[in-house]
Protein backbone atom coordinates (compact mmCIF):
# COMPACT_ATOMS: atom_id res chain seq x y z
CA UNK A 1 0.00 0.00 0.00
CA UNK A 2 0.74 3.50 0.44
CA UNK A 3 4.22 2.97 2.73
CA UNK A 4 5.44 0.06 1.45
CA UNK A 5 8.01 1.47 -0.59
CA UNK A 6 9.57 3.65 2.31
CA UNK A 7 10.66 0.97 4.67
CA UNK A 8 10.79 -3.01 4.17
CA UNK A 9 11.32 -5.30 6.76
CA UNK A 10 15.66 -5.70 6.46
CA UNK A 11 15.81 -1.74 6.72
CA UNK A 12 17.79 -0.61 9.71
CA UNK A 13 15.52 1.42 11.95
CA UNK A 14 17.95 4.37 12.20
CA UNK A 15 16.11 7.33 12.66
CA UNK A 16 12.67 8.58 14.35
CA UNK A 17 11.77 9.25 10.39
CA UNK A 18 12.27 6.00 9.65
CA UNK A 19 10.64 4.54 13.27
CA UNK A 20 7.78 6.21 12.48
CA UNK A 21 7.46 5.11 8.99
CA UNK A 22 7.74 1.30 10.57
CA UNK A 23 5.03 1.91 13.08
CA UNK A 24 2.95 3.21 10.63
CA UNK A 25 3.54 0.28 8.14
CA UNK A 26 2.90 -2.01 11.01
CA UNK A 27 -0.23 -0.44 11.82
CA UNK A 28 -1.67 -0.30 8.81
CA UNK A 29 -1.35 -4.14 7.98
CA UNK A 30 -2.62 -5.28 11.19
CA UNK A 31 -5.92 -2.80 10.10
CA UNK A 32 -5.60 -4.15 6.52
CA UNK A 33 -5.74 -7.73 7.70
CA UNK A 34 -8.96 -7.77 9.55
CA UNK A 35 -10.59 -5.31 7.17
CA UNK A 36 -10.49 -6.77 4.25
CA UNK A 37 -11.77 -10.16 5.53
CA UNK A 38 -14.96 -11.04 4.64
CA UNK A 39 -16.13 -13.25 7.79
CA UNK A 40 -15.96 -9.59 9.79
CA UNK A 41 -19.09 -8.77 8.16
CA UNK A 42 -23.00 -9.58 8.12
CA UNK A 43 -22.98 -9.63 4.61
CA UNK A 44 -21.36 -8.79 1.16
CA UNK A 45 -23.99 -5.64 1.48
CA UNK A 46 -22.67 -4.34 4.68
CA UNK A 47 -20.91 -1.07 4.07
CA UNK A 48 -16.84 -1.41 4.32
CA UNK A 49 -14.19 1.02 6.26
CA UNK A 50 -13.00 3.22 3.66
CA UNK A 51 -9.03 4.77 2.97
CA UNK A 52 -9.21 7.36 4.39
CA UNK A 53 -10.99 6.16 7.70
CA UNK A 54 -8.37 3.01 8.03
CA UNK A 55 -5.40 5.54 6.99
CA UNK A 56 -6.65 7.68 10.16
CA UNK A 57 -7.17 5.06 12.40
CA UNK A 58 -3.51 3.09 11.27
CA UNK A 59 -1.97 6.93 12.12
CA UNK A 60 -3.50 6.69 15.44
CA UNK A 61 -2.37 3.42 16.42
CA UNK A 62 1.10 3.95 15.25
CA UNK A 63 1.33 6.83 17.83
CA UNK A 64 0.43 3.52 20.39
CA UNK A 65 3.47 1.31 19.87
CA UNK A 66 2.94 -0.53 23.09
CA UNK A 67 -0.25 -0.77 21.75
CA UNK A 68 -0.44 -2.57 18.47
CA UNK A 69 -0.65 -5.74 19.22
CA UNK A 70 -3.35 -5.59 21.90
CA UNK A 71 -5.91 -3.66 19.53
CA UNK A 72 -8.75 -5.38 18.07
CA UNK A 73 -10.27 -4.00 14.98
CA UNK A 74 -13.98 -4.21 14.60
CA UNK A 75 -15.54 -2.78 11.61
CA UNK A 76 -19.29 -1.91 11.73
CA UNK A 77 -21.11 -0.24 9.06
CA UNK A 78 -17.89 1.83 7.46
CA UNK A 79 -17.28 2.48 10.91
CA UNK A 80 -13.63 1.05 12.27
CA UNK A 81 -13.12 0.50 15.88
CA UNK A 82 -10.08 -0.16 17.79
CA UNK A 83 -10.61 -2.20 20.87
CA UNK A 84 -8.54 -2.42 23.89
CA UNK A 85 -9.78 -4.76 26.71
CA UNK A 86 -8.68 -5.64 30.09
CA UNK A 87 -10.47 -8.82 31.11
CA UNK A 88 -13.72 -8.78 30.94
CA UNK A 89 -14.49 -5.59 33.12
CA UNK A 90 -12.58 -2.81 31.18
CA UNK A 91 -12.81 -1.62 27.15
CA UNK A 92 -11.83 1.51 25.57
CA UNK A 93 -12.93 1.31 21.96
CA UNK A 94 -11.38 4.21 19.78
CA UNK A 95 -14.35 4.80 16.84
CA UNK A 96 -13.27 5.94 13.46
CA UNK A 97 -16.21 7.31 11.09
CA UNK A 98 -16.55 7.99 7.60
CA UNK A 99 -17.03 11.55 7.13
CA UNK A 100 -15.57 13.23 10.40
CA UNK A 101 -12.75 15.22 10.77
CA UNK A 102 -12.09 13.55 14.49
CA UNK A 103 -12.24 10.35 16.15
CA UNK A 104 -14.66 9.25 19.05
CA UNK A 105 -13.37 7.31 21.99
CA UNK A 106 -15.50 4.83 24.32
CA UNK A 107 -14.73 3.61 27.98
CA UNK A 108 -16.62 1.23 30.03
CA UNK A 109 -16.11 -0.37 33.30
CA UNK A 110 -18.59 -3.80 34.31
CA UNK A 111 -19.44 -5.29 37.38
CA UNK A 112 -21.35 -8.46 37.27
CA UNK A 113 -22.91 -7.94 34.24
CA UNK A 114 -23.87 -3.87 34.65
CA UNK A 115 -21.64 -1.19 32.84
CA UNK A 116 -21.10 0.88 35.94
CA UNK A 117 -18.59 3.77 34.39
CA UNK A 118 -18.93 5.28 30.99
CA UNK A 119 -18.17 7.70 28.69
CA UNK A 120 -17.91 8.32 25.07
CA UNK A 121 -15.89 11.14 24.01
CA UNK A 122 -17.15 12.59 20.72
CA UNK A 123 -14.00 14.58 19.24
CA UNK A 124 -11.24 12.63 21.35
CA UNK A 125 -7.38 12.87 20.23
CA UNK A 126 -4.42 11.38 20.99
CA UNK A 127 -3.80 12.51 24.22
CA UNK A 128 -7.45 11.44 25.22
CA UNK A 129 -6.76 8.31 24.11
CA UNK A 130 -3.38 7.32 25.69
CA UNK A 131 -5.06 8.63 29.43
CA UNK A 132 -8.31 6.18 29.04
CA UNK A 133 -5.88 3.31 27.86
CA UNK A 134 -3.61 4.12 31.12
CA UNK A 135 -6.80 3.64 33.28
CA UNK A 136 -7.71 0.66 31.57
CA UNK A 137 -4.17 -0.99 32.43
CA UNK A 138 -4.84 0.47 36.10
CA UNK B 1 -35.36 4.76 20.52
CA UNK B 2 -35.31 4.33 16.72
CA UNK B 3 -37.79 1.58 16.13
CA UNK B 4 -39.70 3.31 13.50
CA UNK B 5 -41.77 0.43 12.36
CA UNK B 6 -44.54 -1.48 14.57
CA UNK B 7 -45.84 -3.63 12.36
CA UNK B 8 -46.64 -7.60 13.17
CA UNK B 9 -45.36 -6.40 16.54
CA UNK B 10 -46.80 -9.00 19.31
CA UNK B 11 -47.35 -9.64 22.74
CA UNK B 12 -44.58 -9.60 25.30
CA UNK B 13 -42.20 -12.37 25.33
CA UNK B 14 -42.63 -14.54 29.42
CA UNK B 15 -39.40 -13.74 31.23
CA UNK B 16 -38.70 -18.07 31.28
CA UNK B 17 -38.38 -17.97 27.18
CA UNK B 18 -34.28 -19.00 26.11
CA UNK B 19 -34.26 -16.99 22.75
CA UNK B 20 -31.56 -17.17 19.75
CA UNK B 21 -29.73 -15.28 17.53
CA UNK B 22 -27.60 -16.04 14.83
CA UNK B 23 -23.58 -14.90 14.98
CA UNK B 24 -23.29 -13.64 11.34
CA UNK B 25 -19.80 -11.96 11.75
CA UNK B 26 -17.19 -14.26 13.40
CA UNK B 27 -16.26 -11.29 15.54
CA UNK B 28 -19.94 -11.93 17.81
CA UNK B 29 -17.58 -14.29 19.70
CA UNK B 30 -14.44 -13.28 21.61
CA UNK B 31 -11.31 -14.43 19.78
CA UNK B 32 -10.79 -17.86 22.11
CA UNK B 33 -14.81 -18.74 21.60
CA UNK B 34 -15.75 -18.46 24.97
CA UNK B 35 -17.33 -14.97 25.20
CA UNK B 36 -20.41 -13.13 23.30
CA UNK B 37 -19.20 -9.59 22.05
CA UNK B 38 -21.18 -6.51 22.11
CA UNK B 39 -21.38 -5.85 18.79
CA UNK B 40 -23.52 -9.50 18.65
CA UNK B 41 -26.20 -7.02 20.12
CA UNK B 42 -25.26 -3.36 17.94
CA UNK B 43 -28.21 -2.46 15.67
CA UNK B 44 -28.83 0.17 13.10
CA UNK B 45 -31.56 2.00 12.88
CA UNK B 46 -31.39 2.00 9.09
CA UNK B 47 -31.73 -1.84 8.66
CA UNK B 48 -33.54 -2.92 11.85
CA UNK B 49 -36.70 -0.81 11.73
CA UNK B 50 -38.45 -3.00 13.75
CA UNK B 51 -35.72 -3.93 16.49
CA UNK B 52 -33.12 -6.93 16.92
CA UNK B 53 -34.22 -10.26 15.51
CA UNK B 54 -33.73 -12.80 17.49
CA UNK B 55 -35.13 -16.88 17.28
CA UNK B 56 -37.36 -19.03 19.69
CA UNK B 57 -35.37 -22.20 18.56
CA UNK B 58 -31.85 -22.86 17.57
CA UNK B 59 -32.98 -24.38 14.42
CA UNK B 60 -35.15 -21.08 13.01
CA UNK B 61 -31.72 -19.04 13.61
CA UNK B 62 -29.56 -21.91 11.32
CA UNK B 63 -33.26 -21.54 8.90
CA UNK B 64 -33.17 -17.93 8.84
CA UNK B 65 -28.96 -17.20 8.44
CA UNK B 66 -27.93 -20.94 7.04
CA UNK B 67 -24.52 -19.42 6.73
CA UNK B 68 -24.08 -18.32 10.44
CA UNK B 69 -20.86 -18.51 12.61
CA UNK B 70 -23.03 -20.15 15.34
CA UNK B 71 -25.65 -19.23 17.63
CA UNK B 72 -26.06 -17.65 21.10
CA UNK B 73 -29.33 -17.69 23.63
CA UNK B 74 -30.29 -15.56 26.23
CA UNK B 75 -33.33 -15.97 28.68
CA UNK B 76 -35.99 -13.46 27.63
CA UNK B 77 -35.70 -12.75 32.05
CA UNK B 78 -31.98 -11.33 31.75
CA UNK B 79 -33.45 -9.42 29.17
CA UNK B 80 -36.30 -7.76 31.15
CA UNK B 81 -34.37 -7.59 34.22
CA UNK B 82 -31.58 -5.29 32.63
CA UNK B 83 -34.03 -2.24 33.57
CA UNK B 84 -33.42 -0.23 30.40
CA UNK B 85 -36.52 -0.50 28.74
CA UNK B 86 -36.11 -3.40 26.78
CA UNK B 87 -39.00 -5.51 25.71
CA UNK B 88 -38.93 -8.76 23.77
CA UNK B 89 -41.84 -9.09 21.67
CA UNK B 90 -43.63 -11.93 19.61
CA UNK B 91 -43.24 -11.29 15.83
CA UNK B 92 -47.48 -11.75 14.66
CA UNK B 93 -46.54 -12.92 10.96
CA UNK B 94 -43.37 -15.64 12.28
CA UNK B 95 -44.18 -18.12 15.38
CA UNK B 96 -40.33 -18.40 15.43
CA UNK B 97 -39.43 -15.43 15.36
CA UNK B 98 -39.04 -12.33 18.18
CA UNK B 99 -37.71 -8.43 18.10
CA UNK B 100 -36.23 -7.14 20.41
CA UNK B 101 -37.88 -3.22 21.07
CA UNK B 102 -36.17 0.04 22.41
CA UNK B 103 -32.44 -1.06 21.81
CA UNK B 104 -30.86 2.26 20.98
CA UNK B 105 -28.88 2.55 17.48
CA UNK B 106 -25.49 2.71 16.85
CA UNK B 107 -26.49 5.16 14.04
CA UNK B 108 -27.78 7.80 16.11
CA UNK B 109 -25.62 10.06 17.91
CA UNK B 110 -27.86 10.61 20.71
CA UNK B 111 -28.29 7.06 21.31
CA UNK B 112 -24.64 5.81 20.57
CA UNK B 113 -23.38 6.11 24.17
CA UNK B 114 -26.37 3.85 25.29
CA UNK B 115 -26.46 1.31 22.33
CA UNK B 116 -22.73 0.71 23.58
CA UNK B 117 -23.76 0.38 27.34
CA UNK B 118 -26.66 -2.24 26.58
CA UNK B 119 -24.63 -3.78 23.98
CA UNK B 120 -22.07 -4.69 26.44
CA UNK B 121 -24.61 -5.71 29.34
CA UNK B 122 -26.62 -8.25 26.77
CA UNK B 123 -23.49 -9.78 25.80
CA UNK B 124 -22.56 -10.17 29.48
CA UNK B 125 -25.93 -11.91 30.12
CA UNK B 126 -25.78 -14.04 26.99
CA UNK B 127 -24.57 -17.45 26.74
CA UNK B 128 -22.69 -19.46 23.60
CA UNK B 129 -24.94 -22.07 22.16
CA UNK B 130 -22.70 -23.18 19.55
CA UNK B 131 -19.74 -21.74 18.52
CA UNK B 132 -19.64 -23.57 15.41
CA UNK B 133 -22.11 -22.95 12.17
CA UNK B 134 -25.46 -24.75 13.09
CA UNK B 135 -26.51 -26.05 10.05
CA UNK B 136 -30.25 -25.80 9.20
CA UNK B 137 -32.61 -28.80 9.72
CA UNK B 138 -33.05 -30.91 6.62
CA UNK B 139 -36.57 -30.29 4.79
CA UNK B 140 -40.04 -32.33 5.76
CA UNK B 141 -40.21 -35.09 3.00
CA UNK B 142 -42.66 -34.08 0.03
CA UNK B 143 -45.83 -35.53 0.89
CA UNK B 144 -47.24 -38.59 -1.03
CA UNK B 145 -50.09 -38.49 -2.36
CA UNK B 146 -52.56 -41.31 -2.77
Amino acid sequence: MVFNSRISASSPIGSSENLSYALMHRSLNKIADEVFNDDLYESTEERRPNTSVILEAALVLSQLPSEIDRAEIEPYSGELSLVWRSGRTKRVKAMFGPGKKSFSVYHEQLVNGRVVEHHLRPQANDAYLRDRLAWLHT
Amino acid sequence: MCDEDSTGIGEIVPNDRMIYRACKRSIDLSKDKTTVEPIAFQKDGQNHRDGLSLALSVDACARQFPNNRGVIRISVGAIHGLGRGLEVHFDTADPDHVIIRNLPCMDRELEKELALIVSSELAAAAEIESSKRVLPPPAAPPAIGP
